[in-house]
């Protein structure tokens, strides 16, 4: 299990919550390597964890793991400041 | 300013009443902290307060609009921490119910309570991301019809140049054999004669066959045009049997009408190529019918047909040929009208022919706004029926073509459409600014209650697909001179379907029959405006009115139309609800 668990939240398959998705994937892998884990859910496909979840607003990430529960929406692109709201730092520092 | 409360005229009231009054509410005026959260609950715009653990401390009324959720539902929520990296993004709202609108995010930096927070405003975008959405389909649409406006071209030159470089030699071919058969070059002999006529014989065929397929091809790409002025039904079925006559009679049969026609029925079309059907209709009855077999031939007047290509009102004139030939299995019936198919599975391919016969009258007879049916079982012969329109009174009410005729006279009217197909465009071009400008009068229409609350791509529906093709009705009349064609008759299908549907649609948000009419006068308004607008100048006023007259015409059909499906819609509602009124307790 990884220490770092992810969760996206996006509204149905658009070029935006692709490059979403793929910026922190990418992000996460570059900072961390494979101590995290990031699930993108499709809330239209998947109304019932939206609401587990209760999401207001997509794209948003849930810091699921470790606890407590964080998470962080709107504009996703600037990477740094989404990890940094998500007190996510790299697990080997400098590199 | 604030007008003060009071429950007598001011002007009655004596000064130190009023100065105290005044002073009362000077008293009890508000702080600037009150202010300015009368404004923020009345702004359109979603506000909401979002402190620095992600969590929402205050929700303004248009945010509980936006969300779907009351105040005391998000208040406390985690929201999650709001980011932008640029003035405005947007994000989707998740409302309850799990409807997802587009928003536009801003976020302010401010102080809650004595905390850091952020003010996060969030404007609906969905009407303008549909109108965007919408946009981007009209381009496309623009450019798909230009794409096939250019192959048609393409199409049509193509044919020309064909007709021309097979027929030139198919015609020395036959010449020459002729003038070799007439001996100009020198005696002939009996075995050349017989050679000769072969050739004779092959190249007139192949001629025929050049010429159907030219034909076919030419009804295809909308460029084949049909008279429609009124004829005799007794000449042309008496012409079209005594061009089979021979091919009947080698084969040992004869023709003949069953009944004597009435002199005086006629029908609207084109004389000559209903004349082709009846003779391709009689040969290939004569081609399927053993010898000593019977084929006969009946006409009638009908008065209605529930026929699917048949639009017009009716009375319909119709003429069957039926032979006591193989007959067609059922499956096989809608594929004889295809091009290049015999009904030859299952039995040998005995007929000479391109195939192409049925599928040409067919289309033929439904360019003059009739068509061909056929009734047939295998072993009981086929029964093939031609439908055309009678020429009593305009019964091309509701087709494209009608639109241009004079009223008075029912005669077809020589158009000038020279231009037509730039007013097309400039309609295509225009149709946003028209479809803007017909949204905020329906919302602003009193005798349309609902319609502010509704979404602008509801309250636009299928107009904007509807002038789309009333503007390809346009080009295409413009393109074929004025002259029915398959592009015309297909907008004009098009354009029965969309208003039906729109006038579903308005009968599902519970619009009368008078707001729907109301609706198109408003659409026809816009239209005529943008027209206007664009082809002010003298010299487009001859192109400018017929255009306008077409639009109004077609508008009104299509109003027509809408108001049909309305009815039959809330007919259909009332009937449910009275029986779910029986059935409930």
């Amino acid at each position: 299990m990884s220490e770092l668990r992810l969760k996206l939240f996006v509204a149905g398959d658009t070029p935006r919550t692709r490059d979403a998705a793929a910026n922190l994937a990418r992000a996460c892998g570059e900072l961390l390597g494979d101590d995290v884990e990031v699930e993108t859910v499709d809330i239209l496909a998947h109304p019932d964890v939206a609401d587990e979840y209760r999401i207001l607003t997509t794209p948003t990430v849930v810091r699921e793991a470790p606890a407590p529960q964080r998470r962080v929406t709107g504009d996703l692109r600037d990477v740094a400041q989404v990890m940094a709201v998500l007190s996510i730092v790299p697990s080997v520092p400098g590199s | 300013m604030e007008r003060i409360p009071t429950t007598d005229d001011p002007a009655r009231q004596s000064a130190p009443a009023v100065e105290r009054r005044i002073a009362d509410r000077r008293a009890v005026r508000p702080s600037t902290h009150v202010v300015l959260r009368q404004i923020i609950d009345r702004l359109s715009d979603g506000v909401i307060v979002v402190s620095g653990d992600g969590r929402i401390r205050f929700a303004n009324p248009a945010a509980e609009r936006l969300f779907r959720r009351p105040a005391k539902d998000l208040v406390g929520q985690e929201f999650g921490y709001p980011l932008s990296t640029v003035e405005a993004t947007e994000i989707e709202i998740v409302q309850r119910g799990s409807g997802v609108v587009v928003a536009e995010l801003r976020l302010v930096d401010v102080d809650w309570e004595d905390e850091p927070a952020v003010l996060v405003s969030l404007r609906d975008v969905t009407d303008r991301k549909q109108a965007e959405e919408r946009e981007r389909l009209l381009e496309s649409e623009r450019r798909a019809r230009t794409e096939a406006e250019a192959a048609n071209q393409a199409k049509s030159d193509f044919l020309a140049v064909m007709s021309h470089e097979l027929r030139t030699p198919l015609n020395a071919v036959i010449g020459y054999a002729e003038l070799l058969d007439l001996g100009v070059v020198g005696a002939v002999s009996a075995d050349q004669r017989l050679q000769i006529a072969r050739i004779t014989a092959s190249g007139r065929h192949l001629l025929g066959l050049v010429n159907e397929i030219l034909d076919l091809a030419k009804v295809e790409a909308g460029r084949l045009s049909v008279e429609r002025r009124p004829a005799s039904v007794v000449d042309v079925v008496d012409a079209a049997i005594v061009l089979s006559q021979p091919l009947a009679e080698a084969r040992g049969m004869r023709l003949g009408a069953l009944d004597e026609i009435p002199r005086d029925l006629q029908f609207t079309g084109d004389r000559d190529r209903v004349l082709q059907i009846l003779t391709n209709l009689l040969s290939n009855a004569v081609k399927f019918t053993d010898p000593g077999g019977t084929i006969r031939i009946e006409t009638a007047r009908v008065a209605v047909s529930t026929l699917r290509h048949l639009h017009g009102e009716g009375p319909w004139i119709t003429v069957s040929v039926s032979d006591s030939g193989i007959g067609i299995a059922a499956e096989q019936i809608e594929s004889m009208f295809s091009p290049f198919v015999q009904a030859d599975k299952g039995h040998t391919r005995r007929s000479d022919g391109t195939g192409l016969g049925l599928t040409i009258s067919r289309r033929l007879a439904r360019l003059m706004r009739g068509d061909v049916t056929v009734h047939s079982a295998p072993g009981e012969g086929s029964t093939f029926t031609l439908w055309l329109p009678g020429a009593a009174p305009d019964t091309m009410a509701d087709s494209v073509v009608a639109a241009l005729r004079t009223p008075a006279n029912g005669s077809a009217v020589i158009p000038r459409t020279r231009g037509l197909a730039e007013i097309g465009d400039t309609m295509v071009q225009e149709a946003e600014s028209i479809l803007d400008a017909f949204v905020s009068r329906l919302r602003g229409e009193p005798s349309m209650s609902a319609a502010p609350s509704l979404h602008y791509s509801q309250l636009v529906d299928h107009s904007g697909a509807l002038l789309a093709d009333i503007a390809a009705a346009l080009i295409a009349l413009d393109d074929s001179e004025g002259a029915p064609s398959t592009l015309l008759s297909d907008s004009a299908e098009i354009q029965r379907f969309i208003a039906d549907r729109h006038g579903l649609q308005r009968a599902r948000l519970g619009w009368t029959g008078d707001a729907l009419a109301r609706e198109f006068v408003i659409l026809h308004d816009e239209v005529e405006r943008a027209v206007s607008r664009f082809f002010h100048a003298p010299e487009f006023a001859a192109q400018k009115e017929e255009a306008l007259g077409v639009i109004r015409r077609l508008l009104e059909q299509a109003t027509e139309t809408s108001r049909r499906a309305l009815e039959r819609a809330t007919v259909q509602a009332d009937r449910r609800g009275d029986r779910s009124a029986q059935t409930s307790p």
